[in-house]
C-alpha cells in the first residue's frame, strides 16, 4: 500500500513540471534552493570534523534545522499538502495504513531529501574523527533526525489546522498558534544573539545540554560514537525513537479530523443588522466599489481562517521580533523595525489568490483595477499599520536616543516599499491557494512560492529603507522622507498592477481558481 | 409556452461569433455561433464536459476567448466589458461566492459593487431574501448554507440591480423541488417583463417546461439550435437529445456481475 503513496507523490511532483511557463520555473527555482541548501548545509555540517568546536556545530546546526521544521510551515511556507489527508476519507483503509504513506510521500519532497543530503555532512564529520562505525551512527542519526523534523513539523500543522478549523476552539487555538509564532522565532534569533555574547566555551556547554533534547540528540551521536561514549549513543536513540513515537502518535490522532474536512461548520453568526457589511466607522464613506471591497476584505482578514493566521503569525512576529532582539541588540534596532515593517507588506503578496473563485464576483461587475487594487492595500493597512507604527514608536522611545520619529519613518517607509512591490508581484504572478480547509496547506510546486514571493519585497525594503536607518539626518526629516518614498511605492505599486487588473482580470481569475 | 414569441425585436440580447477556447490543446469550444433573441427564454444543452460553462463565461466575461466574439445587446463582451457588465446578470457555476459573509452582506457586498444606493440595496435584499425563502439564512455566513441555498443566494446576487440579460450556468443543480419551482416562477415572470434568459442545463424537464428556444451543445459544437418545437420535431426530447449527442444505452449484457 505504501507504494501507492510513493508512486502518487512522484506522478504529483512530475506533474508539477506541466502547466503554465512560470510553473515549471518556479518548480525549477525550488529544486535548486533545495540543492543550495543541501550543498551549502552539507558542507557547514562537515565542519563538525573540527576537534573543539565540532560538537557545537552538530548539536546545534541540527537542533536549528529541527527548529527550523517546525516553525517554517507555520510561520513563512505552509505544509506540502500534495496528498491532503481529506482526499482519503472515503478509502475503507486503516488509519496506521494512512499513516505510513503520507509519511513516507512526506519525505518525499524537496524539503526533506535536501535535509538529509545537508545532514550527510555529519556523517563526513563523524568518519574524520572517528571512522566508519561513528560514520554509519551518524548516519542513523540523520535519518532518525530527519524522520523527527518531518514527524513534527506534519504534527504541528496538523494539529493546529485542526484546532484552528472548528470556530468553537478558535480562540484557544489562536492562543497557541500565537505563542508558537511570538515564542519560536524571535526565541531563535535571541538565542544566536546570546550565543554569540557568550562566548565559545558556553556554547559547548549549551550544546551539551541540547544534544540531551530531542531536537539535538540524533545530530550528538556521531560524534559520541567516535569519542566512544556508546552508552550516551544508545541513551539518545532511545530518546529519538521515543520522541518520533509520540509524535506519529500525535499526528495520527489529529487525522481522522483533518480527514474531516470542515463539515462542521458550527452555529450560525450572530446576527449583524440587516445587511451589516459596512462597519458603523466606514459608513462616512461614499457608497460605490471601493467601500464594498475594503469592508469586504476587512471582514475577510478576520473570518477566512487562512488570511487570519497568515496575518496574525505575521504580526506577532513583527510585533515581538523588534521588542526582543532590539533590546539585546542596541543600535541595529531601526534596522530591525525596517525588517518587520517590510515583512508585514509582504501579505499582499498574493491579494487575490486567498479569494479564490470567489474574485468572479468582481470581474463579473468589471471593477477598475485601481478601485480594486486600493481597497484592498487600503484594508489590510487599516488592520496592520496601527501595531507596526505602534512599535515603532515603543521600541523607537524605549531606545532613548530621541529618535522616535525616524523609527516610525523606516517602519512606514520599508511598509510602503514591500506593500507596492507586493501588489505588483500579486497580479503578476499570482497563483491558487488549495482548496483546502487546511489554513497551512500549499500546492506542490507553487510550495516556494509564497517564500520567493516575499524575498523579492524585503530586499526592495532593504535598499531603499537602509539609507534611512544609516544616514544621520534629523529625526523628523527622516520620517518625512520615508512617508515620502513610502508612500510613493505604494502608489506607484497601486496605479501598475491597477493597470493590469484592467488588461488582465480574466486571466488573473483563471490563475488564482484552484484547478478542480 | 409563447411569451416571447409574440416579439419581434430588432436586436439579439446575445450574439455569439465563432467562439473558439482551447485548454492545453484540447477544444472546449470548437467554433459556436448562437442568437438569443430578446424575450427567449434559451436553454443551452449538453452532456458534461460539453464546453457549456466555457461558453457561457466566454459570454460574459469570465473566459477570454481565443477566437471570435461575443455581442451583449449590441456592444461587443471583450471591447466595452464594464458597459456591458452592467445590463448582465451572471450566476456562474462551480466558483465559489465570496462566502465567509452573511447572506445579506452578500447582498450588499454585490449591490456595492454594482453602485447601488444603499436604501435600494436594503430593499431589493429584503425583498429577494423573502421571495427566495432565505430570511431565515439572512445572519447565517454563506459557507454553511447547503448547496441548493447557495444557488439561490448566486441567483439573487444576480438578479439585484434588474440586469437585462440574465445568464445563469446550471441554476436547477442541487435545488430543492420546492426552490425550483420558485426559481422556475421568479425566471418566467422575468422574461414575461421583457427580460432574456440564457441558462444551461442537463436536466430535459425542466427545459422542456421552460425554454422557448433550445440548443444542444457536445464535444464543443452546436449539434442543433432552433425553437423548442423545431428542435423536439414532435418527439421527447431527451430521445433527440441522447441521438444527437451519441449516447449509447445500456442493452443489459453488459455488467452482468453487478
Amino acid at each position: 500500500m505504501t507504494r501507492v503513496f510513493v508512486r502518487l507523490k512522484l506522478r504529483l511532483l512530475r506533474n508539477s513540471f506541466r502547466g503554465a511557463g512560470w510553473r515549471k520555473v518556479l518548480a525549477v527555482l525550488g529544486i535548486l534552493g533545495g540543492l543550495w541548501f543541501a550543498l551549502f548545509g552539507g558542507m557547514l555540517f562537515s565542519l563538525s570534523g573540527v576537534r573543539g568546536q565540532g560538537y557545537s556545530v552538530a548539536v546545534l546546526g541540527g537542533a536549528g534545522v529541527a527548529l527550523s521544521w517546525i516553525t517554517l510551515p507555520v510561520l513563512a511556507f505552509g505544509v506540502d499538502e500534495t496528498l491532503d489527508p481529506s482526499r482519503f476519507a472515503l478509502l475503507p483503509m486503516r488509519r496506521s495504513t494512512l499513516l505510513k504513506g503520507l509519511l513516507v510521500a512526506a519525505l518525499l519532497g524537496i524539503p526533506a531529501v535536501s535535509t538529509l543530503v545537508a545532514t550527510q555532512g555529519l556523517v563526513l564529520g563523524a568518519a574524520i574523527r572517528g571512522g566508519a562505525a561513528a560514520a554509519a551512527v551518524a548516519f542513523l542519526g540523520t535519518v532518525l533526525g530527519l524522520l523527527l523534523c518531518v514527524a513534527a513539523s506534519r504534527a504541528t500543522t496538523s494539529a493546529l489546522a485542526t484546532a484552528l478549523r472548528s470556530r468553537r476552539s478558535r480562540d484557544a487555538a489562536m492562543l497557541l498558534l500565537a505563542l508558537l509564532a511570538a515564542g519560536l522565532g524571535p526565541l531563535q534569533l535571541a538565542g544566536i544573539s546570546v550565543v554569540q555574547a557568550l562566548g565559545a566555551d558556553r556554547l559547548l556547554a549549551a550544546a551539551r545540554v541540547v544534544a540531551w533534547t530531542p531536537l539535538g540528540a540524533p545530530y550528538a551521536i556521531g560524534l559520541d560514537a567516535a569519542a566512544g561514549r556508546w552508552v550516551q549513543v544508545a541513551l539518545r536513540v532511545l530518546l529519538t525513537a521515543a520522541t518520533i513515537a509520540v509524535l506519529l502518535r500525535w499526528w495520527g490522532a489529529t487525522l481522522p479530523a483533518a480527514m474531516l474536512g470542515t463539515a462542521s461548520a458550527g452555529r450560525a453568526r450572530p446576527a449583524s443588522a440587516a445587511g451589516g457589511l459596512v462597519p458603523p466607522p466606514l459608513r462616512g464613506l461614499p457608497s460605490g466599489q471601493f467601500t464594498g471591497i475594503l469592508a469586504r476584505e476587512l471582514k475577510y482578514w478576520w473570518r477566512d481562517p487562512r488570511r487570519r493566521s497568515g496575518l496574525v503569525s505575521l504580526l506577532i512576529v513583527a510585533i515581538v521580533l523588534p521588542l526582543v532582539y532590539g533590546f539585546g541588540v542596541g543600535g541595529r534596532m531601526t534596522g530591525i523595525l525596517l525588517v518587520s515593517g517590510a515583512m508585514v507588506g509582504t501579505m499582499l503578496a498574493n491579494l487575490f489568490g486567498f479569494d479564490g473563485s470567489a474574485y468572479t464576483a468582481n470581474v463579473l461587475v468589471g471593477v477598475p483595477g485601481r478601485v480594486e487594487v486600493s481597497a484592498r492595500v487600503g484594508a489590510i493597512s487599516v488592520v496592520v499599520l496601527p501595531p507596526v507604527a505602534a512599535t515603532a514608536v515603543v521600541t523607537g522611545s524605549l531606545n532613548g536616543d530621541g529618535r522616535t520619529l525616524a523609527s516610525l519613518g523606516v517602519a512606514l517607509c520599508a511598509y510602503g516599499v514591500s506593500a507596492g512591490l507586493s501588489v505588483i508581484i500579486s497580479v503578476v504572478v499570482p497563483y491558487a491557494l488549495p482548496d483546502s480547509s487546511n489554513p497551512f496547506a500549499m500546492n506542490a510546486g507553487t510550495g516556494g512560492l509564497r517564500g520567493f514571493a516575499s524575498f523579492g519585497p524585503l530586499l526592495a525594503a532593504a535598499a531603499l529603507a537602509a539609507p534611512l536607518v544609516v544616514l544621520p539626518l534629523p529625526s523628523p526629516v527622516t520620517l518625512v522622507v520615508g512617508l515620502v518614498v513610502g508612500g510613493a511605492i505604494v502608489t506607484a505599486g497601486i496605479l501598475i498592477a491597477g493597470g493590469r487588473v484592467d488588461e488582465r482580470a480574466p486571466e488573473l481569475l483563471q490563475a488564482v481558481t484552484a484547478r478542480r | 409556452m409563447a411569451y416571447g414569441s409574440l416579439v419581434t425585436p430588432p436586436d439579439p440580447a446575445l450574439v455569439l461569433q465563432g467562439l473558439v477556447k482551447r485548454f492545453d490543446g484540447v477544444y472546449a469550444v470548437a467554433g459556436l455561433d448562437l442568437e438569443v433573441p430578446t424575450g427567449s427564454f434559451y436553454g443551452l444543452l449538453g452532456p458534461n464536459g460539453a464546453g457549456k460553462t466555457t461558453t457561457l463565461n466566454m459570454a460574459v466575461g469570465l473566459l477570454r476567448p481565443d477566437h471570435g466574439r461575443a455581442i451583449v445587446l449590441g456592444r461587443d463582451v471583450w471591447r466595452d466589458p464594464i458597459e456591458v457588465k452592467r445590463s448582465l446578470g451572471t450566476l456562474p457555476d462551480g466558483v465559489r461566492l465570496f462566502d465567509r459573509l452573511t447572506g445579506a452582506e452578500l447582498l450588499e457586498y454585490t449591490g456595492l459593487l454594482r453602485g447601488m444606493d444603499r436604501a435600494t440595496i436594503a430593499d431589493r435584499s429584503r425583498d429577494l431574501l423573502d421571495v427566495l425563502d432565505l430570511t431565515g439564512a439572512t445572519s447565517t455566513l454563506v459557507v454553511d448554507y447547503s448547496a441548493g441555498m447557495k444557488k439561490k443566494i448566486g441567483l439573487a446576487c444576480a438578479l439585484l440591480h434588474a440586469p437585462r440579460l440574465l445568464v445563469l450556468d446550471e441554476p436547477f443543480e442541487a435545488v430543492d423541488p420546492v426552490s425550483a419551482a420558485l426559481i422556475r416562477d421568479i425566471l418566467q415572470r422575468y422574461v414575461g417583463g421583457g427580460g432574456t434568459v440564457i441558462f444551461s442545463s442537463h436536466v430535459m424537464a425542466v427545459v422542456e417546461r421552460l425554454c422557448t428556444h433550445v440548443a444542444v451543445l457536445a464535444q464543443g459544437q452546436l449539434k442543433i439550435v432552433g425553437t423548442l418545437d423545431e428542435v423536439r420535431g414532435g418527439r421527447d426530447l431527451e430521445d433527440v437529445f441522447v441521438e444527437l449527442v451519441g449516447g449509447r444505452t445500456a442493452t443489459g449484457s453488459e455488467l452482468a456481475w453487478l
